[in-house]
């Protein structure tokens, strides 16, 4: 059994160290990296938890209420930070990004931690798709919020959609890479299709700048 | 199996047209095309999910609520798509007509509440909320292009696809039976045909504008 409280205190200190010495944009980074750490805690007790209310079993959990709880989550350091310090859309771009990058990082860690490092594939295919499928889902809801949405409306119901859709997208995946065969390589190309798709739809990279 | 076929042809028809939608999104980099594409994504993610939970499982999702936030996030889309195509206009004078969207998809709620014997509230509100929203936009938008002597295909298709949701709502609300003659494999057969017409019809709209 592993104490993911544990690893989270382990993970995280040196990075507030880190931010109490850092200003400006190298302190930002490392806060959303925390956030990011911090929401994947919680997310993971909100879904334990909603998952005993409902009765289910930790695999159809992890299709049915882990993403809503974990995309959900990982808005909620993004929308705090809009509604109190009303920033720019790049710097909400970078919140949106390294909250799920911190995520990735510590669910992974989490990972490595119960199930051991023998295994190289599938430590690549844990970093290069579930791992980076938060990624891909943060950077949807970001880009979607820069360049979708513009009046105060429009923005409310349109985060509402995106996060409605990054949590769909979540759950398909997480369905896709808990079968075997060709059906869980599909899955676990996905978060790379939709990168190379990114990629090739902007023509170049996000500038924080 | 007619609902299978139907799926089916549900999730062709979406493949097909999110391509289409994608291609002219690469190749004019338009803000209707993105917003189209997120529309038949969202809508193709909620069909494969409820789908993969069928094929993968054999049954339908424990709860709905994944599939359900895609299908609102879709409606959304289509929302901020067709102010996006049209803004609302100041000036417009105040008529009741239009109201009549919100009151109808209020009434609907409170009837399937009732129906379903005081479950589901939550998700019968935000569905009336979104869908008397799309209706009373429509219903103006509509109206106005009327009166200047304009088709408006563009409202009309978003009014018969709030109609083939209703009818598949409505019917399968008091039995469903897996025959082909049932009015739920009719609207959803007529629900996903008029999926193929947004893209005409919003390039039409583009050469009118």
């Amino acid at each position: 059994m592993s104490y993911i409280e544990n690893i989270y205190v382990c993970m995280i200190a040196p990075l507030l160290i880190a931010a109490i010495i850092l200003k400006g944009e190298g302190r930002r980074v490392l806060v959303f990296s925390v956030a990011g750490m911090t929401t994947c805690l919680l997310s993971a007790y909100i879904s334990a938890f909603a998952a005993g209310v409902v009765g289910m079993d930790a695999v159809t959990a992890s299709y049915e209420i882990s993403p809503v709880t974990e995309e959900a989550m990982k808005f909620a350091p993004v929308l705090i930070y809009i509604l109190i310090f009303r920033p720019d859309k790049k710097h909400v771009i970078l919140g949106a990004l390294m909250t799920a990058v911190g995520f990735a990082t510590f669910e992974n860690a989490c990972f490595i931690a119960a199930n051991g490092t023998e295994q190289l594939l599938q430590l690549l295919i844990r970093g290069f798709a579930t791992g980076a499928m938060h990624v891909v889902c943060g950077m949807i809801v970001a880009i979607g919020l820069y360049f979708l949405l513009d009046q105060i409306w429009i923005k409310i119901a349109g985060t509402f959609a995106l996060l409605c859709l990054v949590i769909t997208l979540h759950a398909v995946f997480n369905m896709l890479v808990i079968q075997t065969g060709a059906v869980f390589w599909i899955g676990c190309a996905i978060p790379m299709v939709i990168l190379v798709v990114f990629l090739a739809f902007f023509r170049e990279k996000i500038d924080i700048s | 199996m007619y609902d299978a076929f139907e799926n089916a042809l549900q999730i062709l028809i979406l493949v097909i047209s999110i391509t289409i939608a994608l291609s002219l999104a690469f190749k004019t980099h338009e803000k209707v095309w993105i917003l189209l594409s997120m529309f038949y994504g969202c809508w193709l993610l909620g069909d494969l999910y409820w789908q993969l939970c069928l094929m993968l499982f054999g049954d339908i999702p424990q709860l709905s609520l994944v599939s359900n936030l895609s299908w609102y996030a879709s409606y959304i889309f289509l929302y901020i798509l067709l102010r996006h195509v049209e803004p609302p206009r100041l000036d417009a004078p105040r008529r009741f007509m239009p109201f009549i969207g919100p009151i109808f998809t209020l009434g609907m709620a409170v009837f399937f509440i009732v129906q379903s014997g005081g479950e589901q509230i939550v998700s019968n509100l935000i569905s009336a909320l979104i869908m008397g929203f799309l209706l009373y936009a429509a219903i103006v938008r509509l109206m106005e292009h009327r009166r200047e002597g304009r088709k408006g295909y563009l409202y009309i298709l978003i009014l018969a696809l709030i109609f083939f949701e209703y009818g598949m709502w409505i019917s399968t609300s008091f039995a469903i039976e897996d025959n082909l003659m049932h009015p739920y494999y009719w609207c959803d057969t007529l629900l996903s045909i008029s999926f193929l017409l947004y893209i005409p019809v919003l390039r039409r709209e583009g050469e009118h504008s």
